[in-house]
């Protein structure tokens, strides 16, 4: 009832139920002995401070290597070797044939790039080469 | 980078690298230890509040083993490796 007066002497005994109630309910725990607390305080706890900052000090550290499928292994033994080529830095020029064969060749294909060329700066200098192209041409004609 | 070290050192270990989510856990597993029979947290009122609970697991341990609070979170790292790994277990009351 509200407002009525709690008698001490009734509340007591309640109140020590309740508290012997709620140890009952704590729950599962973990039981361990003092030896094995012993053992991870002097041997393991030390690997792992030894540096603070790598909590993985104490890890032993192995090399990377890659685990490949037995089919890649296959493959891998079985790929040709490619061996990478020597890059010509300092080419030869082309012969005064080669360069005029070469230039022929562009001239033939100057309506092609031009069609593929978008519009544009080099569009324009396509377009200004076939112009001069088709002029010399009409004057050796 | 010298100042980023010495922060971090200040902070303490690296919890996620120790398989801890918070430093609350490490005072949760802690406190539901029972060592030769005798359970860490002794007054169940101490359960209810969390800094008395930490207060009292971090007294139980510098007074039984001389361990400072510091070095708690490996041993419950290494706690709770042996639970996950079943060389330790559960028990009910």
């Amino acid at each position: 009832m509200v407002g009525q007066m709690l008698n001490p002497n009734t509340v007591a005994p309640k109140i020590e139920k309740a508290h012997s109630q709620l140890s009952a309910a704590r729950g599962p725990h973990i039981e361990l002995t003092s030896d094995y607390i012993l053992s991870l305080i002097q041997t393991k706890i030390p690997q792992l401070t030894e540096n603070r900052n790598s909590p993985y000090s104490g890890v032993e550290k192995r090399p990377y290597k890659p685990v490949l499928s037995a089919q890649a292994e296959v493959a891998k033994a079985e790929a040709p070797v490619i061996k990478p080529q020597k890059l010509d830095l300092h080419p030869t020029p082309p012969s005064a044939e080669d360069y005029e064969a070469g230039v022929k060749q562009l001239a033939q294909n100057l309506p092609t790039l031009l069609a593929l060329l978008p519009k544009g700066e080099l569009r324009d200098l396509v377009l200004q080469a076939k112009q001069e192209n088709d002029l010399l041409a009409g004057a050796t004609v | 980078m010298a100042m980023r070290q010495n922060t971090k050192n200040a902070k303490g270990p690296d919890l996620k690298a120790l398989g801890l989510k918070s430093p609350m856990e490490i005072i949760d597993l802690l406190a539901l230890l029972k060592i030769d029979g005798e359970p860490i947290i002794k007054d169940d009122k101490q359960l209810l509040n969390p800094n008395t609970k930490t207060q009292a697991v971090m007294q139980y341990f510098e007074d039984k083993f001389n361990l400072k609070p510091q070095d708690l979170p490996y041993l419950a790292s290494l706690i709770k490796h042996d639970l996950k790994h079943g060389k330790i277990g559960w028990r009910k009351r």
